[in-house]
């Protein structure tokens, strides 16, 4: 046959990936030089963005943190009638634990309630002298499962508790609690929208910057392939460009982002210091960054490389 | 080894070539002149580059309108090419200019100095091999992009106004080098308007007016 689909090559020769690998790393390299400006720019837009995007996750993972910090601690306290039998009280213990709801109890007698109230008051202790009765009722502080943490969950609980025989009335936070959810939904909203804008910015602007790498040697291509060279043997080198950017990128957004962090972390007082701190792993977090700077570099060049190369 | 049945080329609704139908036999030497804009270029962008609008090409046994785009680049491998602006890298040497068209082809590295130094020295080249395109003359150029042309062993060599940018010695030069080529049994398609050195080459001549085949 004169046109051999297979072997992919002319007489004499044998394939090898390892020698196609070893090339497109060596023009990879050549393209960088050649092209020095343009890989910085690339290089430095994906650091920029990157760090913006890693202070955005510090930040929200941070606030996120603060919010949980306060959801877990929305309690519902079931007031208990007075003169309750011991039978009766052990019921409703049972009862409430067993709830699904419910992550845990604690009880507060009578007595505890009066004393904690009295520790309250301080130095004012005056205003209770004559006072010879306990008005406080003993209660149940229950706290909330996760799951139910929110305004329907929280309701649905208050609702079961309160045809509850032996209780006598159940409070909550409920304003404070309604305002908490609805600006966790907020950050979360904002966070998802903001978090976004930066991502497909950071691919578009890391895909023009290898459309015009692409451009700018638009003359070797189309020599490469006139000689025969498949589009994988074309792009290859331009593609492993992309995540090496990418690579470099993460790199110099984790410098930026630990400088900074030490930084704020010298400067800012130390009640403040868990707003800078990050809650999740260094590790885990710069390995994030990274894994989305190579992410971006192949999207980036993926996107530029789509286009069908030409023969002008 | 090339068949054109009733082909046409257009380009935005503009024909470029009109029901040209021709064959050339292996090892044959065939001029396509004409004056410019008669389609030269165009018949040889279409033996490896283009396909045609309407018609049929046959290449070494292969329909060139039905090759896939997965296929063109393996297609391409056999046919050499000679341009009138040499199309070389000039940021590679001249040894890796002509290294790069058997690379591409996965060929491993002792085979491919092999084949660049006997294909360098039989041009008179091997020791420009370091040089960079841009230092070379325009004939050096010229032989250089024939030189990795015939790197792949083409069966077929195509050359459009291949002597367009020398001066007349070296054009003379470089036709002579085709010819002993074409004595070797490649076939030369060579496209050009230098109606003196289609005279002194007694070859076939396909002559090109406004698209169509006049002779």
């Amino acid at each position: 046959m004169f046109f051999p689909r297979t072997p992919n090559c002319l007489n004499g020769c044998n394939l090898n990936y390892l020698r196609w690998f070893v090339h497109f790393i060596s023009e990879t390299l050549q393209n960088i030089r050649s092209n020095l400006a343009i890989f910085i720019v690339t290089t430095v837009t994906i650091a920029i963005s990157l760090a913006i995007c890693g202070l955005f996750v510090g930040f929200f993972v941070n606030l996120s943190g603060i919010l949980s910090n306060m959801g877990s601690q929305i309690q519902v306290v079931a007031y208990l009638k007075d003169g309750l039998s011991q039978d009766a009280f052990l019921n409703i213990r049972k009862e409430i634990t067993s709830m699904p709801e419910v992550e845990g109890l604690e009880y507060i007698s009578k007595e505890k309630a009066f004393t904690i109230f009295k520790e309250g008051l301080k130095g004012q202790k005056g205003i209770l002298e004559g006072l010879n009765i306990n008005p406080f009722p003993a209660s149940l502080e229950i706290r909330v499962k996760t799951l139910f943490r929110s305004s329907q969950g929280i309701k649905g609980l208050i609702s079961k508790l309160k045809i509850m025989n032996g209780v006598e009335d159940v409070q909550y936070g409920q304003e404070w609690v309604e305002r908490l959810f609805v600006l966790i939904r907020f950050v979360e909203g904002f966070a998802l929208i903001i978090g976004s804008f930066i991502l497909i910015a950071t691919v578009f602007i890391v895909s023009n910057t290898i459309r015009l790498s692409l451009y700018a040697r638009r003359e070797e291509i189309e020599i490469l392939s006139l000689m025969g060279a498949t589009n994988i043997f074309i792009k290859a080198p331009f593609f492993i460009e992309g995540i090496l950017e990418g690579f470099l990128g993460a790199g110099i957004s984790i410098g930026l982002l630990y400088t900074g962090r030490y930084f704020l972390i010298l400067k800012t007082p130390l009640a403040f210091g868990h707003l800078v701190d990050l809650p999740i792993s260094t590790i885990y977090f710069s390995l994030g960054l990274i894994a989305g700077g190579i992410i971006l570099g192949i999207l980036g060049s993926s996107i530029s490389l789509k286009q069908k190369l030409e023969i002008r | 080894m090339i068949n054109m049945f009733h082909v046409y080329k257009n380009y935005d609704g503009i024909s470029a070539l009109t029901d040209v139908t021709l064959k050339i036999d292996k090892g044959e030497f065939v001029f396509v002149t004409g004056a410019s804009g008669a389609g030269k270029s165009t018949l040889i962008r279409l033996m490896f580059i283009e396909k045609p609008t309407q018609g049929q090409i046959i290449i070494g046994g292969k329909n060139t309108a039905r090759i896939s785009e997965r296929d063109i680049p393996f297609f391409r491998r056999k046919i050499g090419f000679v341009f009138q602006d040499f199309k070389l890298l000039n940021n590679k040497t001249v040894f890796d200019n002509i290294a790069l068209a058997l690379r591409i082809t996965g060929m491993d590295s002792h085979s491919i100095n092999k084949r660049v130094l006997k294909v360098l020295s039989y041009l008179g080249l091997r020791h420009k091999a370091n040089f960079k395109p841009l230092t070379l003359s325009s004939g050096e150029q010229q032989r250089v992009a024939i030189a990795r042309a015939l790197a792949k062993e083409p069966t077929i060599l195509l050359a459009d106004e291949p002597t367009g940018n020398l001066d007349p010695e070296r054009a003379l030069d470089i036709m002579n080098l085709f010819n002993e080529i074409s004595a070797r049994g490649t076939t030369m398609v060579v496209a050009t308007h230098d109606k003196s050195l289609i005279d002194r080459f007694n070859k076939r001549t396909i002559l090109l007016d406004k698209g169509r085949v006049v002779n």
